[in-house]
């Protein structure tokens, strides 16, 4: 299998920039059992920009297992959206969600809650869950890192996304293995190319030092969202969701 | 349904005009103050307003309202609910000056704001400040846009901090607060609440970064058999006035349309759902009864038609917005209004005419409240939208006139027999006439503006903050 360039991949062309000098995490690690993951909160319209980081925590509790979630987005002056969640799950192949409690609010440079910007939901609020295999938008994130490295049935299922929001008809599928080129430090490169007019030198961004990494990707699709794909490690470390201008990419520092 | 009404003299509209809607008829250094706004004590209790806005979408974009390719459960409350204006149109299908006109109820030329990143006109009040001087609990969430995207304050409004970036990020922000606000308000004011929600406008990315996220080769494979069909004026090309000629996306296949257009139904979702949040908010409040909801969006997107993405142009994909009111305690439900011209300056003489307040919009914009409440009165017999710095649009119940200033080439088109703009007929012979007399339309709507300077160009884009803001 030829060593692709993020660049030239869809869709990790969308996020290409990001992955300069951003060795992912290495090592052991298991997708079914304890662990905590960081991300940073990317939007592409211009560049791979940081506007947010996202904490996932992963704890095994005999057949089911909890996933709390951590979420801040940056505003302007400095400012957030606070996002903090709590969800109970079966420990399914598509984990079926038990129970949730939710919070979101804004909180000003100084961390303080602005007043009346708080608002809490649980499980309890949504009214008359699906009768097909249901999910949260945000458990897919566990999810994914568990399912066969290989081609296999779509999943079909209802997305609860944003918890609140009911959404039929997904299908959660592989999409293909890849090798990709990661971890490398970017340098500025001279490109000649001989043309009719003449030789013409370009410069390009490219990248050195990369370490070819084996990655399987899986994809999203659904009425409601755009489609969504899933980038997982060897070892099942969800690395990189790029979903049109709204990606999450593993946070360099973290060790899973 | 549809709503059929004798078709008042044009002459019978101006009268209308001028007597009915709390117009102002001198210049712009006459504009009443907004601390002259007087409410009305008629009604025992004044109905709360929420706005919601939309960005770059398209009035054919609702299941509700026929479109098979889209489900928007959500806005089709609205719909069944409330009264759908299917002949609604925007002032200037740009983000700024269509927003300018919403927030104001005078036409963008009128406004200062003729392109984006502009602030609205010092003199001309906007809704935040008529509401909010008359009693209103005035607040804002979401895109702003006059000029800038995402400001922290803006003078008459309170507002929700959101942050910015694209909709897929930003939105579900300003639904979440927009949701906090209505659970966690006081009930001591009625309120006025901005919901202005950035999707679909992530579409533009599709096209100007066509090579990082529209691949010659379909991405999703399995969507090949979901993509939605081309529309019938995909690749027509009417003759058009320049600097409409000039405009053509030509970098996608026939395949990468269709993906395309499936992204753009799929924003229109995600901006569904936001809604609906939004809307679950409302009914958990008790004041829903009492609240009007008023959903319309600034501007359309091209989806292929024309072979156009984007905006800017006069064609019905780029101006054509929805335009829904509802409060079915008050106002006609589950109605769809094919008959009256409606457009975005008739938002600010609306919900002025609910509150009480003497409107201060422009000469031509319309309280839509008898329409709302099903009563039979004369309207406008045409409306003009402005494109391009230089061109203006005439609608009327059967034609599109279009003129961009100093070029020699118009266009006409029969909306009855040709809605999908495909047949340029201005140079028809036994249309002439008719060519005349929109001529003579636009005459007279120019030479009733009050037009200002454009104001400065000052908001720049959006820039995500970093880590350490």
């Amino acid at each position: 299998m030829s060593v692709l360039e993020p660049r030239d991949h869809f869709p990790l062309n969308a996020i290409h920039r990001g992955l300069f000098d951003c060795a992912p995490p290495k090592g052991a690690y298991d997708p079914s059992g304890n662990w905590e993951l960081s991300y940073r909160v990317c939007t592409l319209s211009r560049r791979c920009q940081e506007v947010g980081s996202l904490k996932l925590t992963r704890r095994e509790q005999g057949g089911e297992f909890s996933l709390m979630l951590q979420y801040d987005k940056w505003m302007p002056g400095g400012y957030k959206q606070w996002i903090e969640a709590k969800i109970q799950c079966l420990k399914e192949r598509l984990p079926t969600p038990l129970a949730w409690s939710f919070l979101s609010e804004l909180r000003d440079p100084k961390g303080q809650t602005l007043e009346g910007s708080r608002s809490e939901h649980s499980h309890e609020d949504l009214q008359g869950l699906p009768s097909s295999p249901y999910t949260l938008h945000w458990t897919l994130f566990e999810c994914v890192p568990r399912l066969p490295k290989e081609p296999f049935d779509p999943i079909q299922f209802t997305l609860l996304d944003h918890f609140d929001q009911v959404k039929p008809g997904y299908r959660l599928g592989f999409r293909e293995d890849l090798v990709v080129a990661l971890g490398g430090r970017q340098v500025q490169a001279a490109q000649v190319e001989e043309l009719e007019k003449g030789r013409v030198t370009r410069k390009v961004w490219d990248m050195e030092g990369a370490v070819a990494t084996q990655l399987y990707a899986y994809d999203l699709v659904g009425r409601g969202n755009v489609p969504w794909v899933f980038v997982v490690d060897e070892q099942g470390r969800l690395l990189y969701v790029v979903a049109g201008l709204e990606a999450y990419l593993i946070d360099c520092k973290e060790e899973g | 349904m549809s709503q059929e009404r004798p078709k008042p003299s044009r002459r019978r509209f101006l009268q209308m005009s001028a007597l009915g809607a709390g117009v102002w008829l001198g210049g712009v250094g006459s504009v009443p103050a907004a601390d002259s706004a007087v409410p009305s004590t008629a009604k025992p209790k004044r109905p709360n307003f929420l706005l919601i806005i939309t960005d770059q979408q398209g009035l054919d974009t609702l299941s509700g309202l026929g479109n098979r390719d889209i489900r928007t459960p959500n806005m089709d409350r609205l719909v069944k609910s409330g009264v759908s204006f299917l002949e609604s149109h925007s002032a200037n299908p740009v983000c700024s000056p269509a927003r300018s006109s919403i927030m104001t109820g005078w036409m963008p030329t009128e406004t200062g704001v003729v392109s984006n990143n502009r602030p609205i006109h010092e003199r001309v009040p906007h809704l935040g400040k008529v509401l909010g001087e008359a009693g209103y609990e005035t607040v804002y969430a979401g895109k702003w846009h006059l000029p800038y995207g995402y400001p922290t304050e803006i003078p008459g409004f309170r507002v929700l901090p959101v942050g910015g970036g694209q909709g897929d990020l930003v939105d579900t922000i300003v639904s979440r607060s927009c949701e906090a606000y209505l659970r966690n308000r006081s009930t001591q004011r009625p309120f006025f609440l901005v919901a202005s929600l950035l999707q679909p406008h992530d579409i533009c990315y599709w096209a100007i970064r066509d090579q990082m996220l529209v691949p010659p080769e379909l991405p999703f494979p399995q969507l090949k058999g979901q993509l939605p069909e081309l529309p019938p004026n995909h690749r027509a090309r009417p003759k058009a006035p320049e600097r409409l000629d000039k405009i053509e996306y030509t970098r996608f296949n026939e395949e990468q349309w269709r993906y395309y257009n499936y992204i753009y139904n799929r924003q229109v979702e995600m901006v569904d759902a936001d809604i609906g949040r939004i809307l679950d908010a409302l009914e958990g409040t008790g004041e829903a009864d009492n609240t009007i909801v008023c959903f319309t969006a600034d501007h359309g997107d091209g989806r292929g038609r024309h072979s156009h993405v984007s905006k800017w142009y006069p064609y019905d994909e780029s101006v054509k917005v929805p335009m829904i009111f509802s409060c079915p305690q008050r106002l006609t439900s589950d109605l769809r209004d094919r008959k009256h011209l409606v457009s975005g300056i008739d938002v600010l003489p609306t919900l002025c005419d609910f509150a009480g307040v003497k409107s201060t919009g422009g000469l031509w914009g319309r309280s839509l409240r008898p329409l709302l409440e099903g009563k039979d009165v004369p309207w406008r017999d045409f409306l003009v939208m402005e494109n391009h710095f230089v061109g203006r649009t005439v609608r009327t119940s059967r034609y599109k006139y279009v003129h961009y200033k100093d070029d020699p080439v118009e266009q006409l088109f029969d909306m009855q027999e040709d809605p999908w703009e495909i047949e340029n007929l201005y140079q028809r012979d036994d249309l002439s006439q008719v060519l005349q007399e929109h001529r003579g339309l636009l005459a007279e709507w120019n030479s009733r503006l009050n037009v200002v300077d454009p104001t400065p160009e000052v908001g720049k884009g959006w820039r995500p903050p970093t880590r350490k803001a």
